[in-house]
C-alpha cells in the first residue's frame, strides 16, 4: 500500500483543491470593476478621428427578419451582422460566444424582444450589464396580447396569474402575455425602422438615418396597402385562421381575420398539447367550418397534419395543411428571402387557401 | 498564433464564462468521482430534470426558483428512495420511475400554463456566457461546500463504495452516507445549473471525472485530475465557440465529453505501441 497516511494524503487533495478553487474565484473576482477593461469598446465610444466620414457604425442584430428591415436603414454607414440564418427557431436559437463577442464589439444591438429570443436571453442581458447598447424594438410597437385566449382547455381560470406574484428575474422581462410577432404588422415594422433610425442618430447624428427610415415606411405603407387589398378577398365566412402556435396575432388584428385556435397552446414552439384540447380543437374546426391548417416552417407539422386528419375524421371535407414563414426569412428560391417577400408570399399562400 | 487564445479572452465576458465554467468544474469534481465511482450517473440526470415540476410550481407562487428547485432536490430522492424500499426494485429502476414520473409532471405544469413555456426555460437554463459576475458567488460557495463535504465524508464514502458491511461495522453508516451522497449531487446540479445551465453540470459530474479514472486509481487523484480536465474542456470549449460561432455550453460539455474517447485512445494506441506500460497510480 502507500507510505503515507489516509487522511494526510486527503488533506493535500483538499489543499490542492482550495487552491484550485482560489484561482478560479479570483479571476472571477477580477471581473466585479466595470468593463472598462475590453478591447473593444463599442457601444458608442467612438475614438475622435479627424476624417469626415463617420466611422461606419457597427449594428448587431438578432433575427433574420429584423435584419432585413435594419439593413435598409444602416445602409453604406455601416455593417450589419445578423445572428440567426434564415430558417433557425428563434425561440430556440442558443448565443455562441462568437455572438457574445459581436455583441460587445457593436455599436447598437438590435433585438425584437417580449422574449422572442428565448435563448439569448441571459446572453443580452449580460450585454447590456457590459454596457452594450440593445434596443429591443417589440414592446416600443403598441404590444397586443396574444390572439388566441380561445385554447379550448376545460379550466379557463389560469389567467388571474401575472400581478399577484412578484417574480425575481422575471420582472425585468414582459412575462411573455405580450405577443413578440409584430412584423405581420408592415405599419409597426415601419416604426421599428424609425425606433433603430433614432438610435444610430444618438451615436451618429451626422447621417441622415431619418431619411432612410421614412423610405422603408413609404415602402411598406404600400406593402400594407397591397396586402390588404388582397386580403379583403376573403369573404366574411372565411375570415377564420387555425395557426400551429401563436404567431399571426398582428395579421389577424391589421386585416380582419379571427384566430379561432392554435393547434400548440401558447407562444412558444417548446408547449405541447394535449389529447383532450386536441380533440376539441378538431371539433371546432368542423364547428367554425375552418378547412385550413396554417402551419410554419421553424416547426414540425407533424401536429398540424394530424389535426387536419383528425378533423375530417369528425366530419369535416378536405382539410389543407399550408406551411408559413412566421419567424424567420427562408432561403433562396421560397419566396421568403425579403422581409416584403416573406409577407407576400405568406399572404397568397393564405387568401389562395381559404378561396379554394 | 498566441492571438488564438488571447483575443477571445481579452473580452470581460470570456473571463467570467471561463471562472463560471472552472467554479462548476471544482464543484462537480468531488462528487462528480462519486457518481462515476458508484455508478449514479443516471441520479445526477434525473436530478438535472426530475426537479422541473418543483420549479415550475415556485415559479407559479412566486418564491425563490432555486428554493423550488431544491424542494424538488427532495422529492426526487424521497420518490426513489420509495420505489426501491421494497428491495424488489433496483436503484436504477427507481431513478427512472422518479426522473420520467417528475419530469412528466413538469411537462404537464408547464404546458397548462400556455405562454409561460418561454419564461420558465430561460430562467431555467443558465448559459456561460450570460453570466454575471455577481453570480459567480453561488458557484464560489457551491465548490467550497462541495470541497469540505468531500473531504470530510471522504472515509465513509470511500467505505460505502468498496466495502459497505466493512462500513458498517467500523460505524461508518453507510445508509447516512448514500443519502449524503445523493444531497451533495443534488446541492451541485441545483445550485450551478442556474448559472450554467443542466447541460454543463450534467457534463462536468461524469466526463472529467470518468476521464480521470482512466490514467489514475486513487478517488483524491481522480479528483484532481478531473478538475485538470475539466478545466482544459471550458478553455478548448470557449475557444471553439469563439472561433467557429457554436453554442457555448453544447460546445464545452461535447469537448469533455469527446476528451474521454480522445483520452481511452490514447491510452490503448501506448499500450499498443509499448506493451507494458503500466499506467499511472
Amino acid at each position: 500500500m502507500s507510505r503515507t497516511s489516509r487522511p494526510s494524503r486527503t488533506l493535500r487533495a483538499v489543499a490542492l483543491a482550495a487552491a484550485a478553487l482560489a484561482l478560479a474565484a479570483c479571476t472571477g473576482a477580477a471581473e466585479t470593476p466595470a468593463p472598462a477593461a475590453d478591447p473593444a469598446p463599442g457601444a458608442g465610444s467612438a475614438p475622435a478621428t479627424t476624417s469626415d466620414a463617420p466611422d461606419p457604425v457597427e449594428v448587431v442584430v438578432t433575427t433574420s427578419i429584423l435584419g432585413d428591415l435594419v439593413a435598409p436603414i444602416v445602409g453604406e454607414d455601416g455593417t450589419v451582422r445578423v445572428l440567426m440564418a434564415p430558417g433557425v427557431d428563434p425561440h430556440g436559437y442558443a448565443a455562441s460566444a462568437a455572438d457574445a463577442a459581436a455583441m460587445r464589439d457593436a455599436d447598437l444591438v438590435v433585438a425584437n424582444g417580449l422574449m422572442l429570443e428565448e435563448g439569448l436571453l441571459a446572453a443580452l442581458d449580460a450585454a447590456v450589464a457590459d454596457g452594450v447598447r440593445v434596443l429591443e424594438v417589440s414592446p416600443e410597437l403598441d404590444p397586443i396580447p396574444f390572439a388566441a385566449d380561445a385554447h379550448d382547455h376545460g379550466d379557463e381560470d389560469d389567467h388571474a396569474h401575472d400581478d399577484e406574484h412578484a417574480h425575481d428575474e422575471a420582472d425585468e422581462h414582459a412575462h411573455g402575455e405580450l405577443d413578440p410577432h409584430f412584423w405581420f404588422d408592415p405599419l409597426r415594422a415601419a416604426t421599428a425602422g424609425e425606433l433603430v433610425a433614432d438610435a444610430l442618430a444618438e451615436l451618429r447624428p451626422e447621417v441622415d438615418w431619418a431619411a432612410r427610415a421614412a423610405g422603408l415606411r413609404a415602402e411598406l405603407e404600400a406593402l400594407d396597402a397591397e396586402l390588404a387589398a388582397l386580403y379583403a378577398t376573403v369573404p366574411a365566412d372565411r375570415r377564420k385562421l387555425v395557426t400551429n402556435h401563436d404567431s399571426l396575432g398582428y395579421l389577424a388584428d391589421r386585416y380582419g381575420f379571427e384566430i379561432v385556435a392554435t393547434v400548440v397552446p401558447g407562444s412558444s414552439t417548446s408547449a405541447e398539447t394535449d389529447p383532450a384540447a386536441f380533440a376539441a380543437l378538431a371539433d371546432l374546426l368542423v364547428a367554425e367550418g375552418v378547412d385550413v391548417v396554417l402551419a410554419e416552417t421553424t416547426d414540425s407539422d407533424a401536429l398540424a397534419m394530424a389535426l387536419a386528419e383528425e378533423a375530417v375524421v369528425r366530419g369535416a371535407p378536405a382539410v389543407t395543411v399550408v406551411t408559413l414563414h412566421t419567424g424567420s426569412l427562408g432561403p433562396a428560391g421560397s419566396g421568403a428571402e425579403t422581409y416584403v417577400g416573406m409577407l407576400r408570399t405568406d399572404a397568397g399562400l393564405i387568401v389562395s387557401a381559404l378561396l379554394d | 498564433m498566441l492571438e488564438v487564445v488571447t483575443e477571445p479572452f481579452a473580452y470581460g465576458f470570456m473571463r467570467t464564462a471561463l471562472a463560471a465554467g472552472v467554479l462548476t468544474v471544482v464543484a462537480s469534481a468531488p462528487i462528480g468521482t462519486w457518481v462515476v465511482v458508484r455508478g449514479l450517473a443516471f441520479m445526477g440526470d434525473a436530478l438535472a430534470h426530475g426537479v422541473l415540476p418543483g420549479i415550475a410550481l415556485a415559479y407559479l407562487v412566486g418564491v425563490d426558483l432555486t428554493l423550488g428547485a431544491g424542494l424538488g432536490a427532495v422529492v426526487l430522492v424521497a420518490v426513489v428512495a420509495t420505489a426501491t424500499s421494497g428491495r424488489r426494485v433496483g436503484e436504477d429502476t427507481g431513478i427512472g420511475l422518479a426522473f420520467v414520473g417528475l419530469l412528466a409532471l413538469g411537462v404537464a405544469i408547464i404546458s397548462a400554463r400556455g405562454a409561460y413555456a418561454g419564461d420558465l426555460t430561460a430562467i431555467l437554463f443558465g448559459d456561460p456566457i450570460g453570466i454575471r459576475p455577481g453570480q459567480l458567488t453561488v458557484l464560489v460557495v457551491a465548490a467550497t461546500v462541495s470541497i469540505v463535504a468531500a473531504a470530510v465524508g471522504h472515509r465513509a464514502f470511500l467505505a460505502l463504495a468498496y466495502d459497505p458491511a466493512k462500513a458498517r461495522v467500523l460505524g461508518l453508516r453507510p445508509g447516512l452516507a448514500h443519502v449524503a451522497m445523493l444531497a451533495l449531487i443534488a446541492l451541485v446540479v441545483v445550485t450551478a445549473f442556474r448559472a450554467v445551465g443542466t447541460l454543463l453540470v450534467m457534463a462536468f459530474l461524469i466526463a472529467p471525472p470518468a476521464t480521470a479514472v482512466l490514467v489514475v486509481r486513487r478517488v483524491p487523484l481522480v479528483m484532481l485530475v478531473a478538475v485538470a480536465f475539466g478545466t482544459v474542456a471550458v478553455v478548448a470549449g470557449l475557444l471553439v465557440s469563439y472561433h467557429a460561432g457554436t453554442a457555448t455550453s453544447a460546445t464545452i460539455a461535447g469537448i469533455s465529453v469527446a476528451g474521454f474517447f480522445v483520452v481511452q485512445a490514447a491510452q490503448r494506441l501506448l499500450r499498443a505501441v509499448r506493451p507494458g506500460v503500466a499506467s499511472a497510480v
